[in-house]
């Protein structure tokens, strides 16, 4: 990252916005939750209701879930890319990834739904060439995905899952040609938002209440923008964002690197609307990454690079 | 128009090239050339980032242009946007791309230039998953280092090559991505060739060749037929690659890169840069004649046949029809008033056969000489016995010295060789005795530090006879002599006279520094007056903690300059970084010093960063409350000097220290009090914000700066000025019944044990730890204490159990009277 921009950036913001915001702060000192150096465990997640929380291993490779109830961590899946993208859903606890295969050296991927509770892996999309974002959940429980065709829906009742071609009322956002995309017709070929038609977009989340999305454009700035693809908020330089569970802050990380490793990164929360941009971790030597909410907004899970470890945190903002 | 004569380039490409490479249908790539806008700057202000997004770009068009692929994604395409390493694997993820490829250059010392595949390792040395990485790197090794043509390290695991990894693999773009990934290393953009080619179009395509050919080779896809001729175009003499060399090979001409086309870019001097490469590619046929031309070169022209299965590599080297020629001398023609010790120099044109110039050499009056060459045989120095004052010599070259080819002399510079050179210069009489040009304390000084390297530095050399401790003394104000060490150093044709004192001065008192009669010059000129400089020591003294005492070595976590991006303006065949044994700091009883050796080129920007990557010296951590300190030998350059630490608190990044004019030779104390210093300029905001480490030492060539020198740089600490007073107080209420140790192990990770010993039963024992700025971070133990050894282990947490940052932090065992504290290095 450039440290001059990142300068100025933060020092314009901080004077613009801590005037008129309350901050996020850190309340209570990290908790390791579960540790595995070799197999490097990273990329935290909580489900809904606070039970389990998943995690992936080096290169994203395979799902585990731990169990608060129990303190089991229990692997549920060892696929190629399993732990990249992986989203829980709102209703209940269930796993929404892509995996991937490799035959030869041509990769196959494939959409599945991991049902926590009763240990049950669902293939709702088989294995297929071309699938160049990840799948995410529409605000119904039902799955879409993208592949080179356009954007496909994926309708899931009683455990049956078909693909629909009727129009629905939500926008579907997706990643298409490394744009961002919307369509409310599966099917079909999304068009491109145009405020974003030149850039490109990755680590596109929607909000809990299907109200917003957030996503990172390629040069490191962030952006919310409403689900009708109106009131873009530009939220500054950040990576990662993932959203609180009352859909009204974000949790990102400022990370810097020298081209080959990280050298520097840490926690940052910025409401939705771009105010009380907050600083939760400041450790120069502790490379915190990949943080996402608990389940009560009330805490942080994250990684730290070569620990193998999650933490919690706790947060809290000024006004509460 | 532009659309048309591509069509028409698309409509004559021969047709093999038209050809569409099947094998690739639905595969993707996710190229991803390394660092961003112009990071990591390589020699002659040519980044690695620069080069490598042009590769990647040719590599992109390879794949359109010939084969079915399904895509080929870029993690930047230009030099503008900045992407962070997070961006380039999610994005290769979120795509879901076969495969994943990233394009680097190395770094390192101006001599090493080698190539470099590094696959993804787990540290149990088994490969990333998934597979694929290795492969690829194996073959891409063969192709990439046949077409650079240049050694190579290998095709390394990424864990095993950098000594370890946490789980792995080591480098993030292996780590966390979900494909095959391997990074490649091409050459180093620190090596002047190397990076002097880099700069060319069609080098860049060169390496996108040898990887596309690896891709193909690796999918099994037999590679379709090249027709590829390349090579370096040098003169014969020098080697030196040359610039502007028309070559053509049938219907096609290039014309090696110049000054004016490409290297005007880069160098304001036009005879700086050259790289003599050319490039011809897509050759139908089978069989060329290569034809050379350069003004002032004998044309050339050699029959080629073409390899069907890699680059055709045809180096030449041309010959100059520039006969040998004088270029300068020292001392100039019809000089007068040359000094009797006086070397001669003469510099030609070209290489020079030896024994043919020592046997056409001549000097009149007659006097035995020593010959000295240097420069790759393009400079003569001779080294005359004693000249006579006030005498025309008369220097001659004749028509028997000859070049390296045997050309024969061009004496009088007319471009007709057959002609002797002759030089005419007189000499002057020197009675000047050798006088003192600067001296340390200087006379009258107040506030002198409790232990200076007295200095005394003369106009001229001094003769080895009155080196003599005898003629130099420092006294107090009684008379007694302070008992040290003298040296003696030649810098420059200047002596300078450093005397180490064995113990510190008393504080507030006046001391005289002498220099007697009879110091004398190399021809007998002696001082015939005593040269005496007080000065008045001060009362506080320095309570310091080592940063880097370089008694271990310079390690490879000190860069050479050329190693940071941030270094420019220098003759790399001129710059380095060294560890020196035989001059050191002789006040601190060292064993070793970093030296930095400097040349600066003509361009109007010059910095070196000796930069501080890793290692202890780099856990220390600090505030702008400290006095950073180094002792430093100064070669009387006038260039500039300052201190570089990292800013971590906020994104302030780094500050410097204002520059320190190099106006001294010999050791002196170089001290930046940053709270009173203030800082200098550079690329952070000027401000000393928090916590503090060391970055970088740092060098520039100011406005009267020498061109070339050397410094030597000892005993890097951090110093406080403690009153003596406070000091003996607080060493007065140590009592001896209490002991506390040094920890063990220090530096340590993640814990360690500190001792302490009681002979006095006490009630009220606590040993604390504190942070380099004295906060509060964990009481190790407190209570009563019967007499006896005790020992308690710090886990390097907090109070509250937090893991606490690599750094410097005190422990302090205090008690009723009793106050003892020590210092340790938390190091991650």
């Amino acid at each position: 990252m450039r440290i001059k921009e990142l300068l100025l950036f933060c020092t314009a913001f901080f004077l613009t916005q801590s005037i008129t915001a309350g901050e996020w702060h850190a309340t209570s000192a990290p908790v390791e939750l579960v540790r595995n150096e070799s197999a490097n465990y990273m990329n935290p997640l909580w489900s809904v209701d606070g039970r389990y929380l998943a995690f992936t291993k080096a290169n994203y490779r395979g799902i585990l879930i731990l169990d608060t109830q129990t303190q089991a961590v229990n692997e549920i899946n060892d696929e190629i890319g399993a732990g990249f993208g992986m989203l829980w859903s709102q209703q209940k606890p269930e796993l929404l990834t892509r995996v991937a295969e490799y035959r030869g050296y041509r990769r196959y991927s494939a959409v599945k739904v991991f049902q926590v509770e009763v240990n049950t892996e669902i293939t709702i999309v088989p294995y297929q060439k071309s699938m160049p974002d990840v799948p995410r959940w529409t605000e119904t429980g039902n799955v879409y995905y993208a592949d080179n065709s356009g954007i496909k829906l994926v309708a899931r009742s009683n455990g049956v899952t078909n693909l629909a071609k009727a129009k629905v009322p939500q926008n579907l956002f997706v990643v298409q040609r490394r744009a961002l995309a919307v369509t409310k017709t599966p099917d079909a070929s999304p068009v491109n938002v145009p405020d974003f038609a030149q850039m490109r977009v990755i680590n596109l989340s929607w909000s809990p209440d299907f109200t917003k999305i957030v996503f990172e454009v390629i040069g490191g700035t962030m952006y919310t923008m409403d689900a009708d693809a109106k009131n873009i908020t530009n939220l500054g330089i950040g990576f990662r964002p993932k959203w609180s569970p009352d859909s009204r802050a974000i949790v990102f990380m400022l990370s810097e690197d020298d081209g080959h490793r990280f050298t520097k990164s840490d926690l940052y929360i910025i409401n939705a609307d771009g105010t009380g941009r907050s600083e939760i971790t400041s450790t120069p030597d502790i490379l915190e990454m990949n943080p996402s909410w608990g389940y009560d907004g009330g805490s942080l899970v994250y990684d730290v690079l070569g620990e193998g470890a999650i933490y919690s945190i706790e947060v809290q903002h000024s006004a509460e | 128009m532009k659309r048309i004569i591509a069509l028409l380039c698309i409509l004559i490409t021969p047709q093999l090239f038209a050809q569409t490479i099947t094998g690739l249908d639905g595969w993707t790539i996710y190229l991803d050339p390394g660092h961003s806008q112009t990071e990591n700057m390589g020699i002659y202000n040519y980044s690695e980032a620069q080069k490598v997004v042009r590769v990647a770009l040719a590599m992109r068009q390879l794949f359109f242009d010939h084969t079915d692929i399904g895509d080929v994604y870029l993690s930047r395409e230009n030099d503008e946007v900045s992407v962070g390493l997070s961006q380039r694997s999610d994005e290769a993820n979120q795509l879901g791309a076969d495969w994943y490829h990233s394009i680097h250059s190395n770094a390192g010392g101006p001599d090493a230039n080698n190539t470099l595949m590094l696959w993804g390792q787990y540290s149990d040395g088994r490969e990333k998953v998934p597979n694929g990485g290795k492969a690829m790197s194996d073959i891409m090794l063969v192709n990439l280092t046949d077409g650079y043509r240049i050694p190579t390290i290998g095709s390394r695991g990424d864990c095993s090559f950098y000594g370890g990894c946490n789980g792995g693999p080591y480098l993030s773009v292996n780590r966390r991505t979900t494909m095959p990934s391997e990074l490649s290393e091409a050459g180093f953009h620190t090596n002047p060739t190397q990076n002097t080619r880099n700069m060319n179009a069609d080098w860049k395509r060169l390496e996108a060749y040898s990887f596309f050919w690896s891709i193909l080779q690796f999918h099994g896809i037999e590679v379709p037929r090249v027709g590829i001729v390349t090579g370096i175009i040098t003169d014969k003499e020098t080697g030196v690659p040359l610039n502007g060399v028309t070559v053509q090979l049938g219907d096609s001409t290039v014309v090696t890169d110049t000054y004016e086309s490409l290297f005007k870019n880069y160098s304001t001097d036009p005879d700086l840069l050259h790289n003599g490469f050319y490039f011809f590619e897509n050759l139908p046929d089978t069989s060329f004649t290569i034809h050379l031309e350069k003004d002032g070169y004998y044309p050339d022209s050699v029959q080629v046949v073409l390899k069907d299965d890699f680059f055709t590599f045809v180096d030449r080297q041309m010959v100059s029809k520039i006969p040998p020629q004088v270029t300068s001398t020292i001392p100039v023609a019809s000089d007068s008033g040359v000094s009797i010790l006086a070397l001669v120099q003469i510099n030609f044109n070209r290489p020079m056969e030896r024994s043919s110039v020592e046997n056409a050499f001549h000097i009149t009056p007659e006097v035995a000489s020593e010959f000295i060459w240097q420069s790759g045989d393009k400079r003569l120095i001779i080294n005359p016995e004693t000249l006579q004052s006030l005498t025309e010599y008369h220097v001659v070259i004749d028509t028997t010295a000859h070049d390296l080819l045997g050309k024969s002399m061009d004496g009088n510079n007319d471009g007709i060789p057959g002609d002797a050179f002759e030089l005419v210069f007189t000499t002057g009489i020197d009675e000047h005795p050798p006088a003192v040009s600067k001296v340390y304390p200087i006379n009258g000084a107040k506030l002198v530090e409790l232990q200076p390297i007295v200095n005394i530095t003369f106009d001229e050399l001094l003769d080895d006879s009155t080196r003599n401790a005898d003629l130099f003394s420092v006294a107090n104000s009684s008379g007694d002599i302070i008992s040290g060490v003298w040296k003696y150093f030649d810098v420059d044709e200047k002596t300078t006279v450093n005397f180490f004192p064995k113990q510190q001065f008393e504080p507030g008192t006046v001391f005289k520094t002498k220099a007697d009669m009879g110091i004398s010059d190399l021809i007998g000129n002696a001082t015939k007056i005593i040269r005496n400089f007080s000065f008045t020591t001060g009362s506080d003294y320095f309570r310091t903690t080592s940063i880097d005492d370089f008694n271990g070595g310079v390690t490879d976590n000190w860069w050479q300059p050329q190693q940071s991006g941030s270094t420019g303006g220098i003759v790399t065949d001129s710059t380095n970084r060294s560890f020196e044994r035989g001059n050191v700091n002789v006040l601190t009883s060292s064993t070793g010093a970093l030296k930095i050796n400097y040349g600066w080129d003509d361009s109007g920007s010059h910095l070196i960063r000796t930069y501080l990557s890793k290692g202890t010296p780099r856990a220390v951590e600090f505030t702008k409350d400290y006095i950073l300190q180094a002792y430093v030998f100064g070669d009387g350059s006038n260039n500039g000097f300052r201190f570089a630490v990292d800013d971590n608190v906020g994104f302030s990044g780094h500050e410097v220290s204002p520059w320190f004019e190099i106006d001294w030779i010999g050791w002196k104390l170089v001290s930046w009090n940053m709270a009173k210093d203030g800082a200098g300029s550079w690329i952070g905001d000027g401000n000393l914000d928090g916590t503090l480490r060391i970055d970088s030492f740092q060098l520039t060539q100011l406005d009267e700066g020498d061109k070339y020198g050397s410094i030597i740089i000892d005993d890097l600490r951090l110093a406080q000025s403690v009153p003596v007073s406070v000091a003996e107080h607080d060493d007065a209420k140590v009592p001896d019944a209490f002991v506390l140790e040094q920890n063990y192990p220090n530096p340590f990770n993640p814990e360690t044990t500190i001792s302490f010993t009681l002979t006095e039963s006490r009630p009220d024992v606590h040993l604390v730890v504190h942070d380099i700025l004295g906060r509060h971070v964990r009481t190790v133990t407190q209570g009563s204490f019967a007499p006896g050894n005790y020992k308690f282990v710090w886990d390097g947490r907090s109070d509250r159990g937090e893991r606490m940052p690599s750094g410097v932090y005190t422990y302090t065992l205090r008690a009723k009277g009793v106050f003892l504290m020590k210092r340790m290095v938390l190091l991650k």
